[in-house]
């Protein structure tokens, strides 16, 4: 049928199908801001305006819009025209990271901004509250708007503060001093968590001489990709379109454990539009691991593209192309498999007992340590002795954590397209963080060698470790190779949470021996980690848990000891924070305990026995994957951390009993909680960068660089570190990342590695590039020796006064004498792994007839070194922290009794909205690393570390009652309390019994 | 998706759309918030009511109609809610969904979707709501009767207006804005107090019997709307929900004003 509507002005007249999705189509006629990041309505990546109202178009017929006018990002400035005013203010205030749900959010503050000129922050919050993000926490995205309508108001703009010290204006932010109730006066709906966010605030410790004369690194600039991401200029993967391109789709099995006797696929192939149909019985067999890591990839080798027996529910069974997607779900269904069921086990400890089902009976899998008790691996370390750390003791505790299983979620979901390009090689473009890792695990799987392989990493929308995987790329290799055609495979939002990865479920036991005074003597951590069906990630995950678990603290005697565990569970993987927040959960829940017991303050306790500048880190020497040698901290802002952090939460009302009990509300009890945070910085003598850097004859740079951003801003970082040392601005560095042909290798974004690696290696290149560029003018400036030279608004300056522009070096170079290319590159790998720090706080409200736990605030101040981009780096803290929050209290992968998994979509896997975020605060401590980038260290993934800890310590401040599983959910928090009610009066108890 | 669907319909008229709806395969789409996303296999051909003119929220001597195929955001923002009836509606309709949601989605819909939680549903069974079905002979049916036993298509929902009276509403989620594990919503105006609440069973319903036990007490609704057989999910089991109802209902009529 032929529908006619107006987008974006103009009256167009497209032919559509009854069963066409509004976001397919806009899609299909090249409108590529719209997204797609579910099929249910509950993401808003595909958000348009809709006769000027917000609505998701991915449940809207294309039918439905007949005679209707829409409006995407792409009407507000054209290719080559300025950026309206709220695209401009998100680009200035940071506000886009990935960029995936910008064009949305960008569309939602216009709806807002033509109804209300005047916002309030919670009415921003409100138009927000349709578009997740996963990036932001939402604290940029709504300064964005608030800002724009001062723009549309036409009023001045004030500079933006990313951080002198002080607090954003009043006004701007809501300004509610001390975070008090808003007005209920006809208040949008944002009826439970309501809270201003105070922008930045960076301190820098008097321990910290500046480096003078800084013109790029430490400034807040724009992200290089901000224009093609706030525009919705194509640029993410599923935004490329091939000629011929066929859909693919997979066939997963309903069964947690089976095995494949039969499969049939004569009526899927059959089905007119279908090209080919791939299962175990067509590709290869050939094992790996699908984690992304370095060579050679940690063991077991223990998956296959397709096997003869499934493992989970939502494993691999049959794929197919097809030339649209609904021809090759009709295909799916056509494929018909003769199930075996066998009995499935879902609990580690089970798993591990005699006669539990064996999860890998395969005899040719690669690497497991015991197959028949499902044992993937078993990880130990010792340091001390323990019988002499707990003889030392004056008290011994024993307790038991449980943590759960939780989803990455990024808002674009896998999604890959592969072809054969005209020298017939396979091209893979994908939403991968690992370009290199996927090429090198590729190539044994699809049968090329490497060198026939290119994989191109466009614009990401957002990975957080789940795309530090080679997930589907095999599976869309085989696919045009069985087909000569290029193929896309896209996840959608159910395949996601049902077939890609996730986070450990552990059980973590620990046993602490303490001292009178709070010394700790003896740490033993004993971890169950649950790998599921496949061991990707398995070793290296648990061993992060027991490295984290064990360093943030000084200990004679520390023991680790796991078991990594197969069950039919979806195989989780790496997860941004990679181990640590469950270590985090134990650890610092672990430390409130022994406080709490011992009767000491919960932060002396810590402070007594956290290490400092100069400590070792023997764990590190044991359970790192790089080489063996033993750590020491070299910076430390972890004091400034917590001071920061307890005047910005107001700890001193722990102590006033008025404040914690809510006046008129005597079922109502409030609390603070804290965890203190120790991360790493990527894998010493492992994780490796490469940067290349060439001089253009105008005088600009072309970096190119393995490193992958994912929507962190790790281009626009390196580019910084890029200007500063080459003595320009950095829009005369025009980066490219990350292609296996193009650019220079790099292990990828993970393990907080990027800014500290690959900014290394950037710097080392452009100081070789620097080295160049001197001799060049001293030959223009006549001068004997390079000896004195300096790079700073793109001249090059002589002691004497004299300088001569880049250009002319360029042009010198290329084109007068002696011409040849000023070009280097360079490496790097680090012996260290400096720890960022952090202390992590939050403000609770608990409703103690309910369970219900409102957070009110919550505050992390890290010291991640010198903030190459404060923006950025508090950006990751504040969309980190959402993360985390989730983590503790709402977000769960649940399955039924067949290990199905129920939270197949947003909403039932809630990720919080715009306008249920607490008050958020981030403070920049900021020390100078020795041995990092200008002073740097990381940040990305200790956002993560603490807020589940600090939750559940705030539970038990308010409540007095402890949990030791996560997430703390209304239901468990109800029953924790009513359990130690029932403890406090067992008279009762027995009468009522 | 929806593989059987062929035909896409808008129909102008009743009639037409009536005539269209009585073919096999065919369902009634409003905002399509529910329709798309349930994906329901069976169906052959959509019919579009979005051309029919029901949109609209008026006051008669008496009654207030609401048109169902007003979104939920028109129905937050409707000046004509007023007093403490009106905040009781606007209030839910703008705590359902996030915004995207709320401009789409219509209140025909939302009866039509019957969910099993929904406070905006809660709030029209406390206030007494109507449905009226149009249909060769158009008749007016409750709406808890409706829930129970769907049929037909719905033009607008009435309640008797305007109502004096007192309501609360109260609802418990794993965040702020979740879909709640259990709401209660209760009304308690000139003819009694009207309770209504979800996640306690397969849809949102009247409490009637806790409703009746009120004349011995709040306690008394409290022990009656323990007798109910929650689910249990994933959000919370059958034993939280039940004693959460409890806690609930306590709350919505201290709001009220109903004392023991
Ligand atoms: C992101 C999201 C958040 C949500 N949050 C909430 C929430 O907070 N609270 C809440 O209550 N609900 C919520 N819902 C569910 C919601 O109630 C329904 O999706 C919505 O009300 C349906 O309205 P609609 O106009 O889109 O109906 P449609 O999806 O078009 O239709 C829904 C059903 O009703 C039938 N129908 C439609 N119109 C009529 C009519 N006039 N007569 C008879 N039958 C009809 C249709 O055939 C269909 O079966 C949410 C849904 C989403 C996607
Ligand atoms: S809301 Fe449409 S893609 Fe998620
Ligand atoms: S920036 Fe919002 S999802 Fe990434």
């Amino acid at each position: 049928m032929d529908i006619q509507l107006t987008l974006n002005g103009e009256r167009l007249t497209w032919a559509v199908g009854p069963r066409e999705r509004l976001l397919d189509v806009l899609r299909r006629e090249g409108c590529f801001s719209v997204k797609h990041g579910c099929e249910t309505g509950e993401c808003g990546a595909c958000a348009v305006l809709l006769d000027g109202q917000l609505a998701a178009t991915c449940t809207l017929l294309a039918a439905q819009a007949d005679g209707h006018a829409l409006e995407t990002v792409e009407a507000l400035s054209r290719p080559g025209q300025p950026l309206h005013v709220i695209q401009q203010a998100y680009v200035d205030t940071g506000a886009i990271q990935c960029g995936y749900c910008t064009p949305a959010m960008v569309m939602a503050t216009l709806a807002l901004l033509r109804r209300n000129p005047d916002p309030s922050e919670a009415e921003a919050r409100d138009a927000l509250s349709g578009v997740l993000c996963r990036c932001t926490g939402y604290v940029k995205p709504v300064l964005a708007a608030l800002r724009a309508a001062r723009a549309m108001r036409g009023e001045a703009l004030p500079p933006i503060d990313f951080g002198q010290g002080h607090e954003a204006p009043p006004g701007l932010f809501g300004g509610r001093p001390g975070g008090g109730a808003p007005s209920q006066a006809d208040e949008p709906a944002t009826p439970r968590g309501d809270g201003a966010s105070t922008l930045l605030a960076r301190v820098i410790p008097d321990l910290l001489i500046r480096a003078e004369g800084r013109k790029s690194v430490g400034q807040s600039e724009p992200k290089k990709d901000a224009l093609k991401l706030v525009k919705g200029t194509p640029s993410f993967t599923a935004d490329m379109e091939q000629r011929g391109l066929l859909h693919g789709k997979l066939l997963t099995s309903p069964h947690a454990h089976a095995r494949i006797r039969h499969i049939d696929t004569r009526a899927a192939e059959a089905l007119p539009g279908v090209h080919a149909v791939i299962t175990y019985r067509n590709v290869p067999r050939v094992f790996y691991a699908s984690g992304g890591q370095s060579y050679p990839n940690p063991q077991p080798w223990d998956q296959l593209s397709f096997d003869t027996k499934v493992r989970y529910v939502g494993d691999r069974v049959a794929a197919v192309a097809a030339e649209t997607p609904e021809i090759a779900q009709r295909a799916l269904a056509l494929i018909e498999v003769d199930y075996e069921v066998l009995p499935a086990v879902f609990d580690p400890e089970a798993a591990m007992q005699p006669g539990a089902p064996m999860v890998h009976d395969e005899p040719d899998a690669i690497g497991i340590l015991d197959a028949r008790r499902n044992l993937v691996c078993h990880i130990d370390a010792l340091v001390g002795d323990m019988a002499e750390g707990f003889a030392a003791a004056d008290h011994l505790f024993a307790r038991e954590y449980r943590v759960h299983q939780v989803q990455q979620t990024p808002i674009e979901p896998h999604v890959v397209t592969t072809w054969w390009d005209g020298d017939e090689r396979l091209n893979v473009l994908t939403a991968t963080q690992v370009p290199f890792h996927v090429r090198r695990m590729l190539a044994p799987l699809v049968g090329l060698p490497a060198r026939r392989i290119r994989v191109i990493k466009p614009r990401i929308g957002g990975g957080f470790g789940v795309k530090q995987e080679m997930l589907i790329e095999d599976v869309c290799a085989h696919l045009t190779i069985a087909t000569g055609r290029p193929v896309k495979l896209e996840y959608t939002r159910e395949e996601e949470f049902r077939s890609s990865r996730s986070r450990h479920p552990q059980i973590i036991r620990y046993r602490a021996g303490v001292k009178n005074d709070g010394t700790l003597t003896a740490l033993d951590m004993r971890v169950i980690g649950n790998t599921g069906a496949y061991g990707t990630h398995g070793l290296t995950v648990q061993t992060c848990t027991g490295l984290r678990g064990l360093s943030t603290y000084n200990c004679p005697s520390r023991r680790f000891d796991c078991d990594v565990v197969y069950t039919n569970l979806p195989a989780p993987g790496a997860y941004r924070g990679y181990g640590a927040p469950q270590a985090h959960f134990a650890t610092e829940s672990l430390m409130d305990e022994i406080a709490a017991e011992l009767g000491l303050d919960n932060l002396e306790l810590r402070r007594r026995n956290w290490v400092k500048i100069g400590d070792a880190l023997p764990m590190g020497g044991q359970l790192g994957e790089g080489a063996g040698a033993i750590p020491t901290v070299l910076s430390s802002g972890l004091e400034q951390c917590v001071a920061q952090g307890m005047a910005a939460i107001g700890w001193h009302r722990k102590f006033d009993p008025a404040w914690r009990a809510a006046p008129g509300q005597p079922h109502k009890r409030r609390g603070l909680g804290v965890a203190i945070c120790m991360h790493g910085t990527a894998i010493p003598g492992l994780d490796m960068g490469a940067a290349s850097v060439k001089l253009n004859d105008d005088g600009s740079f072309n970096l190119l660089v393995g490193a992958t951003d994912l929507g962190t801003g790790s281009d626009t970082v390196l580019s910084q570190i890029a200007a500063e040392v080459l003595g320009v601005p950095s829009e005369d560095v025009l980066i490219y990342s990350s292609d296996t042909d193009l650019t220079p290798f790099d292990t990828g974004a993970y393990a907080s590695s990027t800014t500290y690696i690959s900014g290394t290696a950037v710097k080392k290149a452009c100081e070789e590039v620097r080295g160049q560029i001197f001799k060049v003018a001293a030959e223009i400036l006549k001068l004997d020796s390079t000896e004195g030279l300096r790079l700073g608004g793109r001249q090059v300056w002589a002691p004497d006064g004299q300088s001569v522009s880049l250009e002319r070096v360029a042009l010198h170079a290329t084109h007068v004498h002696n011409q040849h290319q000023i070009m280097a590159s360079a490496s790097y790998v680090s012996p260290e792994c400096p720890p960022p720090f952090a202390a992590q706080f939050v403000e609770v409200e608990v409703d103690t007839e309910t369970g219900v736990i409102e957070v009110k605030k919550i505050v992390m101040a890290v010291d991640c070194g010198v903030a190459v981009n404060p923006a950025t780096a508090s950006g990751q803290v504040e969309g980190g922290m959402l993360q985390a929050l989730g983590y503790g209290l709402c977000e769960e992968m649940a399955y039924d009794d067949e290990g199905r998994l129920l939270t197949t979509r947003f909403g039932d896997y809630r990720i919080f909205a715009a306008h249920e975020m607490p008050e958020v605060q981030v403070i920049l401590v900021e020390t100078e690393e020795p041995s990092g980038p200008f002073g740097a260290k990381a940040v990305a993934e200790i956002p993560l570390d603490g807020a589940a800890a600090a939750l559940a310590n705030a539970l038990y401040d308010a409540t007095g009652v402890r949990v030791r599983q996560i997430p703390l959910t209304p239901e468990r928090v109800w029953q924790a309390l009513r359990a130690a009610e029932a403890r406090r009066s067992p008279v009762e108890e027995s009468e009522a019994a | 998706m929806l593989p059987k669907l062929t035909r896409y319909t808008r129909p102008e008229s009743l009639e037409e759309a009536l005539k269209l709806l009585r073919e096999p395969g065919s369902a009634p789409l409003a905002g399509g918030t529910q329709f798309l996303a349930a994906a329901n296999p069976d169906i052959e051909q959509v019919v579009d009511l979005q051309a029919l003119d029901w949109r609209r929220i008026e006051v008669a001597p008496g009654w207030l109609r609401l048109g169902s195929l007003a979104t939920l955001a028109e129905l937050a923002q409707a000046e004509a809610l007023s007093g403490p009836a009106g905040g009781l509606l606007r209030q839910a309709a703008r705590r359902a969904g996030p915004n995207t949601f709320r401009n789409a989605a219509t209140l025909g819909g939302l009866v039509g979707a019957r969910l099993p939680v929904s406070e905006l549903l809660a709030a029209l069974l406390a206030l007494g709501a109507e449905l009226e079905l149009a249909g060769e002979a158009p008749e007016t049916v409750a709406l808890d009767a409706y829930l129970d036993e769907p049929r037909g298509l719905i033009a607008a929902v009435r309640l008797p207006w305007p109502q004096a009276g007192a309501g609360g509403a109260h609802a418990i989620g794993r965040t702020p804005a979740d879909t709640p594990i259990v709401h209660v919503t209760a009304w308690a105006g000139a003819d009694g107090t009207r309770l209504a609440a979800g996640g306690v069973g397969a849809r949102v319903a009247r409490l009637a019997r806790a409703e009746q036990a009120l004349a011995q007490g709040v306690e008394a609704a409290v022990s009656a709307a323990a007798a109910l057989e929650p689910p249990g999910d994933f959000r919370g089991s059958a034993e939280y929900r039940r004693a959460m109802l409890g806690v609930l209902l306590r709350r919505v009529l201290r709001d009220c004003g109903v004392k023991d």
